[in-house]
């Protein structure tokens, strides 16, 4: 393991337990993280610290057995992407452009706050919003913008820029799924409205049972 | 979701909240809505303290969930 990895592990451990610095590097002079989590006794600590380690080892393994807790939401149509977006940007009393990043099976990778703005507006750059994409590595993108007055019918500039980042990402090789406007109640999808002119569309939800990490 | 599963999420929920110094009932109905997986990924999405974010920013990279990409 190189330094650098070794070192961001160790200060992780300590932030996530909050066991003090000293105890922790004397530790770790002579066991390694990983050794320490599978055998906390290691760590010569009180029994709370013991207790604390005991159960980040009982995080990663719930992990590792690919436990249904650690399922990756699937993305399968406008009304998962309405409640997902729903639920974090309803009631603003600004707007704010999120983007959610998606792997080819649609499944969520990372949620990103893009913009913030005023009462009015919030910028929407594709060369941000493509090089955040691209970056994570996303397939997919599904963008959204709330409108503060509560209505959620999309503007003719909505729909122009719904336009423009659709030529942006196909270019780049990124599906742009849908764009949601979400307002106090609802929320409506510009790809339902037919402005997303081609063939992207939302994935059915998978057939496997498997719900463990991949 | 059976039984077994509540009982799992609650349990793995606690635990996160004890590390992160989150709110547990909060950090409960958000995993339930979410699932885990997509609770680390949006974390900072949601309503929580910048001290608590951080925390389970920590966890989820100590965890390998939501590994940041590598700087080029």
């Amino acid at each position: 393991m190189l330094g650098e990895e070794k070192n961001r592990i160790e200060y992780l451990f300590q932030s996530v337990t909050g066991i003090n610095k000293e105890k922790c590097n004397r530790v770790f002079e002579k066991y390694t993280v990983g050794e320490v989590v599978e055998n906390p006794l290691l760590f010569e600590g009180t029994a709370l610290q013991t207790r604390k380690i005991e159960l980040l080892g009982e995080l990663q393994t719930s992990i590792k057995t690919k436990d249904p807790f650690w399922s990756r939401k699937q993305i399968c149509g406008p009304k998962d992407a309405s409640d997902y977006f729903e639920s974090r940007m309803t009631g603003l009393d600004h707007e704010e452009v999120h983007m959610l990043l998606l792997d080819t099976r649609h499944r969520v990778i990372k949620a990103e706050v893009m913009a913030k703005g005023g009462l009015a507006s919030a910028g929407m750059y594709p060369r941000e919003l493509a090089r955040t994409a691209l970056k994570y590595n996303a397939s997919a993108v599904i963008i959204a913008h709330n409108h503060p007055s509560g209505d959620s019918k999309p503007s003719q500039d909505d729909i122009a820029s719904t336009k423009a980042l659709h030529k942006s990402f196909d270019m780049i090789g990124i599906e742009l799924v849908d764009h949601l406007v979400v307002g106090s109640n609802n929320s409506t999808s510009l790809k339902e409205l037919g402005v997303l002119e081609r063939e992207e569309v939302y994935l059915a939800p998978a057939k496997t049972t498997s719900r463990g990490r991949h | 979701m059976n039984n077994t599963d509540t009982k799992e999420v609650e349990k793995n929920t606690n635990i996160i909240a004890a590390f992160t110094g989150g709110d547990p009932e909060q950090m409960q109905k958000d995993i339930d809505e979410l699932g885990a997986q997509d609770f680390f990924a949006s974390i900072e999405t949601l309503a929580y303290p910048e001290e608590v974010v951080q925390k389970i920013k920590d966890l989820a990279e100590f965890l390998n969930i939501t590994k940041e990409p590598e700087k080029k």
